[in-house]
């Protein structure tokens, strides 16, 4: 039990460590919890979107729901806690030195490669959570799913709805393909 | 930022009283102050967090003025880790020392955990219910819209310089090859940190031509 809390712990002080801002600590977040299996694939998609409708940074989220399934109440707390590390640290420091850290090129210069690095590891990870997405347990291609996606992205960029409304509008979609389906058979 | 949108209302009355003065407040209001805050933004709009700080600390109270503000913001945002606890943790160490700093962390994490225990809780128990599970079918579609969304945003950022590009593709090349993901990291800042070195050497030759 201590090298799960060990283990979740490290995990997501790295995770912690190497994410600026956002949806770009998705890639890594995958790799760990699929290596541990705390976590499958579809449940990291489940997640993602859940994280939308419920308060709290997805890093955070990840965190918790992670450190739940593996080691129950105690293993949230060890996952939470692992992936503030950097705030409890890092961000301390700039805080105690904030003038000298605010002229310092020395984050500016490594953002300049994080940032489309990170670009480039998510469009990696849509490949893989494309598979997980629109593809069925038998391997065809899930239409319902690609044309629900389609009106997501318009929803967002067209409408510019939030993403709570969208993940509602999903939502409804996906329980009204259902029902259809279930009427046909 | 989807999180702008919304930021134009108030999300919740913090108290009516106008004149709260930092003097009689300590880490432990600043602890109950973020738990509030943090239990009511939803989703990737940390940034809602911040406008509420804005409003709070800089219009009302004048704890700090909106440019000092929106400092934090950018130093919290380009920082490792959370973006929002990055930020409450600096504006924490501000007014109440390295307690205020760990008190605004832990306020502005409390419920999203409690929150997700709960969410672990019901999911198991809701995902065997039929409906349950054909709306999270549903919802399951909604991820790489959002996550494509989000990353359309930071495409503004993150091409300054043309070179960028190629980053894009080498940490893409290098995620397909099934290299470690920390490793492809580690090789962007080493490359960001060339890079950038490289380009101030630039800007000063050509300031200064001899």
């Amino acid at each position: 039990m201590t090298m799960t809390y060990l283990a979740l712990l490290l995990s997501f002080v790295k995770i912690g460590f190497t994410s600026f801002n956002g949806s770009s600590m998705i890639p890594l977040i995958q790799e760990e919890v699929l290596k541990y299996g705390w976590m499958d694939a579809a449940e990291i998609v489940d997640l993602v979107a859940i994280a939308e409708a419920t308060p709290g940074p997805l890093g955070l989220n990840m965190a918790t729901f992670a450190g739940m399934r593996a080691a129950g109440i105690p293993g949230a707390v060890v996952a939470g806690l692992g992936v503030l590390v950097p705030s409890f640290t890092i961000a301390l420091l700039a805080a105690v030195f904030f003038n000298r850290f605010r002229q310092s090129h020395i984050i500016e210069n490594i953002l300049l490669g994080i940032r489309p690095g990170t670009i480039g590891l998510t469009l990696g990870v849509f490949l893989s959570l494309g598979k997980t997405t629109y593809l069925t347990a038998v391997g065809a291609v899930d239409f319902s799913a690609i044309a629900i996606s389609v009106v997501c992205l318009f929803c967002l960029l067209k409408l510019k709805l939030t993403p709570q409304i969208t993940l509602l509008i999903s939502a409804i979609l996906g329980a009204a393909i259902a029902g259809v389906r279930l009427l046909l058979v | 930022m989807q999180g702008l949108k919304a930021g134009g209302r108030t999300m919740l009355r913090m108290t009516a009283d106008t004149a709260i003065q930092k003097e009689d407040k300590n880490a432990l209001w600043l602890y109950w102050y973020f738990l509030r805050v943090g239990a009511f933004t939803f989703g990737s709009a940390g940034m809602l967090i911040v406008l509420q700080m804005k409003k709070d600390f800089a219009d009302k109270y004048h704890w700090i003025t909106e440019d000092e503000i929106w400092n934090l913001y950018s130093v919290g945002r380009s920082l490792p880790g959370l973006m929002i606890s990055d930020v409450v943790c600096i504006f924490g160490y501000n007014f109440y020392g390295v307690p205020g700093a760990i008190a605004a962390i832990l306020g502005v994490a409390t419920v999203p955990v409690l929150c997700m225990m709960a969410v672990v809780l019901l999911y198991g128990f809701f995902r065997d219910n039929f409906w349950v599970a054909a709306a999270l079918s549903g919802v399951r579609c909604v991820v790489i819209p959002i996550l494509f969304a989000s990353m359309l945003s930071n495409v503004k950022t993150a091409y300054k310089h043309k070179i960028c590009i190629l980053i894009t593709l080498l940490s893409l090349f290098f995620y397909l090859l099934g290299w470690n993901v920390l490793r492809i990291i580690v090789l962007d800042v080493v490359i960001g940190l060339a890079f950038g070195t490289i380009l101030k050497r630039r800007v000063r030759r050509k300031e200064t031509p001899q």
